[in-house]
């Protein structure tokens, strides 16, 4: 358990030169998954929370992501990348389900205005953009949601993002746009009511 | 970035966000992921191992759709006087828009090492003009899981359910970069709807000859009639009333070659829209397939895999012995040359130059690691090279050294 202690201690340790060898070992070897699975939980986690805006929820899919990781781990030929693309692509998929099923638009709204209310003062202006924030964002479609978050909040590169959602770098450029419009209309309007 | 970007940007950067993981969260996540690992069956068949990727499973699938087609082909050899028949019975069916059948021939499958034979039987439907449906009724004893399994296509949406009873699973695939080659030009083009099942079957039936005389099948009137040429015989059941064939065998005078068998067949009946529906059966678990290749990938693999497979075909019919260069496969008559260089070419330059490679396989080497086709390139392209193996699966490979060392 050597390794695992390793990367316990050093955020990071799993850098992308590394990857694909810790992909390829991980196929059979449960402590280079495990690695592997270090490396790529916070990605993920942040992925989920920032498009769910709820924690719990956020974990909750967050698991459902590695279990489905473990399930197909067998069927993924790639390198470090491709191997982040398709977790992204995972990610995607299971938060898109999640607020399918759970239709929890309206409570996600509710429960993030409540927390944002128990917010301490100095916090005040920065919560209330986050409640504005998310009413908006929850109201775009959920590929806008996807593009907005991975380019905004994720930092990825539009030739990333394409891959993740499967489309050109071109179609990424204009949903963005058409995104960034939409969600500017709609914080404009909530900022001043 | 442009303005708007920037403005979105530096308002996202005043939100405080609570976004740290919860250690607690991610350390009992580990575990439940190491119990899972511990549950999960270990891919040692050759059967898994080969079928391990969507690619592959495709190319598999495509394998068995060539014999297919070269057997139905084959059957489908006009009998001498059977053209005004024929133009009389397709005529029918101008206006039909569906058709199912049940398909029965004896496979051979391949596990671990042992040989073994089964009686696969499948269910073709479709449904015109986009929608087809295939059942597998039965699978080789080391593989139960694939009975029952359902594939449902809608080529107008571009989009493909499969489920299987087995373990109550069901994925769904996007088919946006789903290609075939056009046999006749070596054109590349989106997959459709493939009727020549029917016309080949209709075909088939109006070329008989020799009049058996009446019988009851599943209690109904139908016509016996059969026709023999060269060391094929084919026999068909024939419906006294619509003059639609409902049963066809074709079997060979030479006994190794295994009899193929069409029953159930029924032409322009209703047919459920639910057998096409792209919902799972309730209580399904349904996944998203995530493995989207690059369109342009998709597209190379296409070829590779089209060119891959008729030189398995060739090898089959010439003791095992692949062609020494590739003219040799239009050389042989498989496929014109015309449709070889188009093939060959770029899929964004048809009449310009190969950008696929071919190597004869070296003897003795092993079909499912031995590559016979890939991809030319100058320096290493980032998402992989596709390669063809011998065995006729194809892959997309990833790691530069692992290529070179399959290519050496």
């Amino acid at each position: 358990m050597a390794v695992i202690a390793d990367v316990c201690s050093s955020e990071r340790i799993v850098h992308v030169d590394t990857d694909s060898q810790l992909i390829t070992r991980a196929r059979s070897d449960a402590v280079a998954f495990v690695q592997l699975y270090r490396g790529h939980y916070e990605a993920v986690f942040r992925y989920c929370v920032h498009r769910l805006f709820e924690r719990h929820a956020a974990e909750d899919v967050t698991s459902q992501v590695f279990l489905k990781v473990v399930e197909s781990f067998h069927r993924f030929e790639g390198n470090s990348q491709q191997f982040r693309s398709w977790l992204y692509r995972i990610a995607n998929n299971a938060v898109n389900e999640h607020l399918r099923k759970t239709v929890r638009h309206c409570n996600l709204l509710k429960a993030a205005c409540e927390q944002v209310d128990n917010e301490v003062a100095d916090c005040r202006e920065s919560s209330e953009k986050l409640a504005v924030l998310k009413q908006a964002m929850l109201s775009l479609k959920p590929k806008y949601q996807t593009v907005i978050t991975l380019r905004f909040f994720e930092n990825l590169k539009l030739t990333e993002i394409a891959k993740i959602v499967g489309s050109s770098p071109g179609t990424v450029r204009s949903q963005l746009s058409r995104a960034l419009a939409k969600l500017r209309r709609k914080l404009a309007t909530d900022l001043t009511d | 970035m442009n303005d708007n970007e920037r403005q979105f940007e530096n308002f996202v950067r005043g939100i405080k966000f609570d976004d740290t993981p919860n250690s607690d969260h991610r350390d009992k996540l580990e575990q439940s992921l190491l119990c899972a690992m511990a549950k999960q069956p270990r891919q040692i068949q050759i059967w898994r191992i080969i079928m391990k990727s969507r690619i592959t499973k495709l190319a598999a699938a495509a394998v068995i759709i060539i014999v297919l087609m070269l057997g139905i082909n084959y059957l489908g050899t006009p009998i001498d006087g059977a053209s005004t028949v024929f133009a009389a019975a397709i005529d029918n069916v101008k206006r039909a828009q569906t058709f199912s059948c049940i398909e029965m021939f004896q496979m051979t499958y391949e596990d671990g090492g042992k040989r073994g034979k089964y009686l696969m039987k499948q269910k073709w439907m479709f449904k015109e003009p986009d929608r087809e449906r295939h059942e597998k009724l039965t699978s080789a004893p080391p593989w139960p899981q694939y009975i029952g399994e359902v594939t449902i296509w809608h080529y107008g949406k571009r989009q493909r359910l499969q489920f299987r009873p087995f373990d109550k699973t069901a994925e769904f695939y996007d088919m946006s970069s789903d290609y075939e080659i056009d046999d006749k030009t070596g054109e590349l083009k989106l997959t459709q709807l493939d009727t020549s099942l029917r016309d080949r079957l209709l075909k088939l039936s109006a070329g008989v000859v020799e009049d058996l005389g009446r019988v009851e099948l599943e209690g109904q009137s139908v016509r016996i009639l059969q026709s023999r040429k060269d060391k094929r015989i084919t026999t068909v059941w024939i419906d006294s009333e619509t003059g639609y064939p409902v049963q066809i065998e074709h079997k060979w005078t030479d006994q190794s070659r295994s009899p193929v068998m069409y029953t159930s067949i029924q032409i322009d009946t209703e047919l459920d829209e639910a057998l096409f529906s792209l919902e799972p059966p309730e209580g399904y678990a349904l996944s998203v397939d995530e493995f989207g290749w690059p369109d342009e990938k998709k597209k190379i693999m296409t070829k590779v895999k089209y060119l891959g497979l008729w030189c398995v075909n060739y090898a089959n019919d010439n003791d095992d012995q692949f062609p020494s260069e590739l003219a040799d496969i239009a050389t042989a008559g498989i496929i014109t040359n015309e449709v070889l260089n188009r093939v060959l070419a770029a899929p964004d330059d048809p009449d310009g130059p190969p950008v696929i490679r071919y190597r004869p396989p070296r003897a003795g080497a092993n079909p499912s690691s031995e590559v016979i086709l890939y991809e030319i390139y100058g320096q290493w392209p980032e998402d992989g090279v596709v390669a063809c193996f011998a065995d006729g699966h194809c892959e997309l490979i990833v790691n530069q050294n692992r290529f070179e060392q399959l290519i050496r």
